[in-house]
This record gives C-alpha cells, structure tokens and sequence, in this order.
C-alpha cells in the first residue's frame, strides 16, 4: 500500500512539473515508465543473441543522446521561469516566449525519438518487448 | 515588522515544503500546504481588505488550474504509458496523444499564466517581494521533486 502511494506520489510530481516544463516522449519515465539505465540493465539481462543484444543497448544508447538536452535545458528553463515569476514587471509576452522554446526543444526530440521506437520494435519480437517494458 | 512577517512567511513555506519532499508527499498535498501558507501570508502583509479579497481570489483559482490539470494529467500519463509499452502501437497514435495533451497544456500554461500576472498587478512591490518569493517557493519545490523523480 505504501508502495503504490509513492508510485502515485512520484506520479503526481511529474504531472505537476509537465504543466510547465513539457513532458512527453522525450522524458523517458513519463512516457514508458521506466528509466533508460533501467531498461538498459534489463536489455543486458535478457536472453538475446549477442548482435541483437547491442543493437537494442545502441538504440537505448542514441534514445539517452537525443533526450538528454530537452533534460538538461528543463533545468534552465526551470531557473528562467522562477525568475519571470519573481519578477513583478514580467509579461505575458516572456512567458510565452519561453514556454514556446522549451515545447519547441521537447516536440524536436520526440520528433527523433518516435522512429527509435519503431527500431526498437523492429529488432524485438512481442514477448521480448513486453519483458523489456515490464 | 513587516519584514519579519515576510521572512517568516517565507521559512515557514520553504519548512513546510521541504518537510513535504522529505516525507515524499503527494505534489497535490504539497500544493495544498503551500498555497495555504501562501494565502496566510496574503492575510498578515496586504492591508487593504478589497485587494487582498482579490488576491485571495486570484490565488485559489491558480490552485485550481493546477489541480484540473493534475485530473488531465493523469488521463494523460496513463494513456501515454499503455500505448508506448504496447508492441501493436503505431507510432501515429502515439504523435496525436502527446499533440492532444499539449493542447490542454497549453491552455493551462495560459491561464497559469493569467493569474499569476493578475496577481502580481493585485500588490504593491513592498508585498510582492514577500508573496513572488513563496510561490517561487512552492513551485521550485514541485519541479526539484521531478527532476528527482525523472532520474
């Protein structure tokens, strides 16, 4: 019971956050639940053939790569716009300009990252995929 | 005084919060207790009573932007989440669900948006200084628990 409160704690956080700051397929946990170092550590555990084993680990590998910035500028969108809302002369004009930038960043990287998932697919059969996601 | 009202006001969220982080407590709950310190403070440093209803007003219709958009949300994220791990998921079903929940975010993030200029127009800079610095409070704390949770 306290166990799934968490998950639903954990959960509620990063809806709140998504308000402002995106969220999506760029944000691995928030799009299938499990962190890439998670579903990397399970790829390697996972009965494959060795080629096909290194194919999944370097689509998770450019998965990282390509969602890394639109992470990394979350925090630097995060500090701007707690400034903006410290600021009592800010506009609504600066706030969208930011809120724009940061969705543009994330819907590029989904943009890249839509046809990963379809690679990923492509070299698992459904049973491996389910038990690479459970 | 003023100035310790507004130094306290401001310990006191930033406690509250952080005790909140610390005993991993519900976004929702940490929202709930933020902004009813926040609205505590309104009441101890905004003197004139027509402002200060404004202000009041205006703060409890962003909890509640935030709180809708937590029922949305949800919806969303569990959406997103059967359909990315289901292997039969074509990848346009995918593309609409994430482009359908922008569109309610951005209409939060509009509004959000809304109220809290309306509020900063609500108090002088005497008291914004004191309220601004809370409710930066109350969301850095949100956002530092996701990035946490993101990891």
């Amino acid at each position: 019971m306290n166990h799934l409160n968490r998950q639903h704690g954990q959960v509620l956080m990063i809806i709140f956050a998504s308000l402002f700051l995106g969220g999506g397929i760029a944000t691995g946990v928030f799009s299938s639940g499990k962190s890439i170092k998670s579903l990397q550590k399970t790829a390697r555990s996972m009965t494959l053939e060795e080629s096909r084993r290194d194919a999944v680990l370097a689509i998770l590998d450019r998965w990282q790569e390509i969602a890394e910035p639109p992470q990394q500028s979350l925090k630097s969108h995060t500090r701007a716009l707690l400034d903006l809302i410290g600021n009592q002369g800010s506009t609504q004009a600066q706030f969208d300009e930011l809120l724009l930038r940061h969705r543009a960043a994330l819907l590029e990287a989904e943009n890249e990252l839509l046809p990963l998932r379809d690679e990923l697919r492509s070299t698992l059969d459904q049973q491996e995929w389910a038990r690479l996601f459970r | 005084m003023y100035r310790v009202l507004c130094l306290a006001g401001l310990a006191a969220v930033s406690l509250l919060l952080a005790s909140c982080v610390e005993r991993k407590i519900s976004a929702a709950d940490q929202l709930e207790a933020g902004f009813a310190q926040l609205r505590s403070t309104a009441r101890s440093v905004v003197t004139d009573p027509a402002r200060l209803d404004t202000y009041l007003e205006h703060s409890h219709s962003l909890e509640s932007v935030l709180r809708s958009f937590e029922r949305d949300a949800t919806g969303f994220v569990q959406q997103l989440r059967s359909a990315f791990t289901d292997y039969d998921t074509e990848q346009d079903r995918l593309r609409n669900l994430t482009a359908e929940f922008r569109d309610r975010q951005r209409r939060a993030q509009h509004r959000f948006v809304e109220l809290h200029l309306a509020m900063a127009r609500t108090v002088t800079p005497e008291e914004w200084q004191s309220l601004s610095k809370q409710e930066q409070a109350i969301l850095a704390a949100l956002f530092d628990s996701t990035t946490e949770a993101l990891r």
